[in-house]
């Protein structure tokens, strides 16, 4: 028995030994290329950034001088580690256009997307090396177990990145694994239509995501970056079926918000077959959309 | 709490430790200490079934005694059917009430009748089909003498409940659990440490084979119009490896985890892709349930029907493959709806149940066929002649096993074999597919052994601990996301 249980022992602690020095080699190589990782084109002024919401509908190719790093399923804390190492690297960003929908404030949507296994072991893949102590201590205080194995995903994935960043023009200008324009090829809007799941939800509010969004805001203010909260355009019948308690809280957020400003396109008229589902716009949606974005920011 | 979770691992260490350490020298308190462990597991998932658990259970161990205690045939056989009852009554309403259901609206609508639909649906207890096949043999082993009714409540629940086999099996009968919970049992280096090497397997294909695969197989299945023929085809080579290595995989960790406790569970897999013919697949897949399949039906159904028939020939049919045709076809319809209440499953079940009657016929004039044209039954291009058609055989039938409806797997095959068959697959998993090539190689190589990490040849300790090095961190580093395994839904 005790052989056994010394030997192993000694198994674990050398398991342990290398996947701890193999993440601190990681966490250190990628932090070496971050100059190179995140600087992007001296003309890109304008970034987009958010959920996929953003990430489908706006196709940045189409809007001069804009970058889009959305991600589907970025909670706030991440795309405030996001922001501010680009903005430490990038001095020519003037704006910056964060998706701010009316589900991402809510708690529903905080605990799949900051806190459940599958988005916490996914982003921390990506970014926990953009991530500071209270950001970690969070993920690790609510789901430890996926901190854990994100971490160890993240060895790999930060090795991975270190060998791109080495080839970065062939990323035409997309920063490596921080999201961009996605055509997300949905055709669920009759099927949403019918399920008509989010009036099961029950409201109560995000308090990580408002909390990281009123740091992003603070974070612009301190840079002298303007800021713009983006409503993308939603399904009619989605936007007439939201609930008032979760329509109010958005307002009351964006109230708290005032310095910054509001571009809220969610109702803007868009036929049916620009859809992806009641949220997402699909490619054709993003075209129309980008379009229009881009005739109104001139 | 999944096996592969790490939830599970400090589970197992807590349990390893006090089991081996604080009780090791009474075995009653081991047995009750693994009993309520093996609650604290299975009330993990869900309690409330917990209770339906102990309660068949308990039904089960009385039934036992009673089948056991009398003499007279007649009260042995009236304690038999009530066991034999309640145990397949409840499987049945827990698993078919609600395709029964279905079944019948929809037979209903078909001839002009329209009712409204029940609102009532049943959840399915996991692992409910592997615990009532344990009762079931239990008292089907005391009702045939195999084994004698066990008068110790504890150590009668904890072989119808044992934590690492009450999921998704092996199918360990009681008849030879039972004298393994009864005995003293010793820490021995070499089967634990041959344990936490069968986990470390299992891991290994679960995480980083099955769980990888999961996510393009699931996507091609889902979307299979979508996609050209050639991509079908993979998905469902992807998917019969999939299978193959999830279940694999947790029978792996369940046997390596009862090995750490002292315990020594049959072999559920003995490498079955590379199995020649359709009997010798059954024999190498899912053995717990294909032998307690042959045990409690063919083999019965084969002898009532025997002795009813006289003659030599049925419909022009000689006797013995017409017992074997009518046993078959039971056994494999049954084996078909045991998996879930789906016809895709039945029709699975058939599949095979008439590739099996197919082979059964063959085997003769096979015989006569390669003696006239003067090729040895071991000739090696010949092998893998038919080693290639089993596989494409349970390939194929994996389609139907895996579709929502037999309309889809229909339209599934439809797709393979399109035009767009000779087109580069859309979807092509190289991670996975470099994964499932390591596994599948070393499996082979390995296949005399009862698991592939069974390394003893290695005469160098460093190079064993090496390979297990290069498995955990495949594991840590390329491991896919969170799933399920497979087998948990029947």
């Amino acid at each position: 028995m005790k052989r056994f249980l010394i030997s192993f022992s000694l198994f674990i602690l050398l398991v342990g030994s290398v996947a701890l020095g193999l993440f601190v080699l990681s966490d250190y190589v990628i932090k070496q290329r971050e100059n190179n990782l995140l600087k992007i084109s001296k003309n890109i002024n304008k970034v987009f950034i958010g959920d996929s919401n953003v990430e489908c509908a706006v196709n940045d190719s189409m809007i001069p001088n804009s970058i889009n790093i959305a991600q589907s399923g970025e909670a706030y804390m991440y795309t405030y580690a996001k922001i501010k190492s680009l903005l430490e690297y990038n001095d020519q960003i003037k704006t910056i256009y964060i998706g701010f929908s009316f589900w991402d404030l809510i708690k529903f949507t905080e605990k799949i997307w900051l806190f459940s296994n599958e988005f916490v072991i996914e982003k921390i893949t990506l970014y926990n090396y953009l991530l500071n102590y209270y950001d970690k201590s969070v993920l690790i205080k609510n789901n430890p177990v996926a901190y854990i194995r994100g971490v160890l995903k993240s060895i790999l994935s930060n090795f991975q990145v270190f060998k791109k960043s080495f080839h970065r023009d062939e990323f035409n200008g997309r920063l490596i694994n921080f999201g961009g324009y996605e055509n997300s090829g949905r055709d669920k809007l009759q099927e949403d239509i019918k399920k008509n799941s989010f009036k099961e939800q029950v409201f109560e509010e995000g308090l990580f995501q408002i909390e990281y969004l009123k740091k992003i805001s603070e974070l612009c203010r301190q840079k002298s970056i303007k800021l713009v909260l983006l409503n993308t355009p939603k399904h009619i019948y989605y936007y007439s079926n939201i609930p008032e308690a979760i329509r109010q809280n958005w307002i009351s957020v964006r109230n708290s918000l005032s310095r910054d400003s509001l571009l809220d396109l969610s109702r803007l008229s868009i036929p049916d077959s620009c859809f992806g589902d009641l949220t997402h716009l699909n490619a054709k949606g993003a075209k129309l959309f980008s379009r229009y974005l881009n005739e109104k920011l001139r | 709490m999944l096996f592969n979770s790490i939830e599970f691992a400090f589970f197992l260490t807590i349990v390893f430790l006090i089991y081996w350490f604080v009780l090791n020298r009474n075995i009653k308190y081991q047995n009750l200490f693994l009993l309520l462990a093996s609650y604290v597991f299975y009330g993990s998932w869900d309690w409330r079934f917990l209770f339906l658990l102990i309660m068949i259970s308990l039904a089960n161990y009385i039934i036992g005694i009673n089948i056991d205690k009398y003499e007279v045939t007649r009260k042995k056989k009236i304690w038999l059917i009530a066991g034999l009852v309640i145990n397949i009554g409840i499987l049945g309403v827990f698993k078919y009430y609600n395709f029964f259901v279905d079944s019948f609206f929809d037979l209903a609508s078909l001839i002009g009748y329209k009712l409204p639909k029940s609102s009532t649906r049943i959840i399915l207890p996991l692992g409910i089909s592997f615990y009532i096949f344990l009762s079931l043999s239990y008292i089907l082993d005391i009702y045939k003498k195999k084994l004698a009714a066990n008068y110790n409540i504890i150590e009668v629940l904890l072989s119808l409940s044992f934590f690492p086999i009450i999921l998704a099996g092996p199918i360990q009968r009681p008849s030879t659990l039972l004298p393994q919970i009864v005995e003293k049992r010793e820490f021995k280096y070499d089967q634990a440490a041959d344990g936490l090497r069968q986990i470390l397997w299992g891991l290994f294909v679960k995480i980083a084979l099955a769980d990888n695969l999961a996510s393009p197989t699931d996507d091609i299945f889902l979307n299979f119009s979508h996609y050209s023929g050639s991509t079908l085809l993979i998905g469902s080579l992807l998917y019969t490896i999939q299978i193959y290595a999830d279940f694999s995989g947790y029978s792996n960790i369940a046997i390596g985890t009862a090995k750490l406790l002292g315990f020594r569970l049959m072999q559920n897999f003995d490498y079955p892709y590379f199995s020649r013919d359709i009997t010798e697949f059954w024999k190498k897949w899912h053995m717990s349930l294909t032998s307690w399949f042959r045990d409690y039906l063919f083999l019965p159904i084969s002898f009532a029907v025997s002795w009813k028939i006289k003659h030599e020939r049925v419909f022009y049919i000689k006797t013995e493959l017409f017992i074997y045709i009518v046993a078959s076809l039971i056994t494999w319809f049954l084996t078909g709806l045991w998996h879930g209440a789906n016809y895709t499953f039945i029709i699975w079940g058939m599949i095979h149940g008439g590739f099996l009657i197919l082979y059964q016929w063959q085997r003769k004039p096979r015989k006569k066929v390669l003696k006239t044209i003067g090729i040895n039954n071991n000739n090696k291009v010949l092998v893998l002649i038919e080693t290639f058609i089993t596989l494409a055989i349970v390939i194929l039938a994996w389609v139907f096993f895996r579709s929502e409806s037999i309309q889809k797997a229909v339209e599934y095959f439809k797709g393979i074999f399109s035009t767009s068959l000779f087109s580069f697959p859309q979807i092509f998993p190289k991670v996975a597919i470099l994964f499932s090539m390591i596994c599948l190689l070393t499996e082979y190589v390995q296949r005399k052994k009862q698991h592939a990490l069974q390394l003893e040849n290695i005469r160098y300790r460093a190079i064993r601990w090496g390979i297990y090095f290069g498995i955990v961190f495949i594991i840590l580093f390329f491991g896919g996301g969170d799933q399920k395994f497979i087998y948990f839904q029947f």
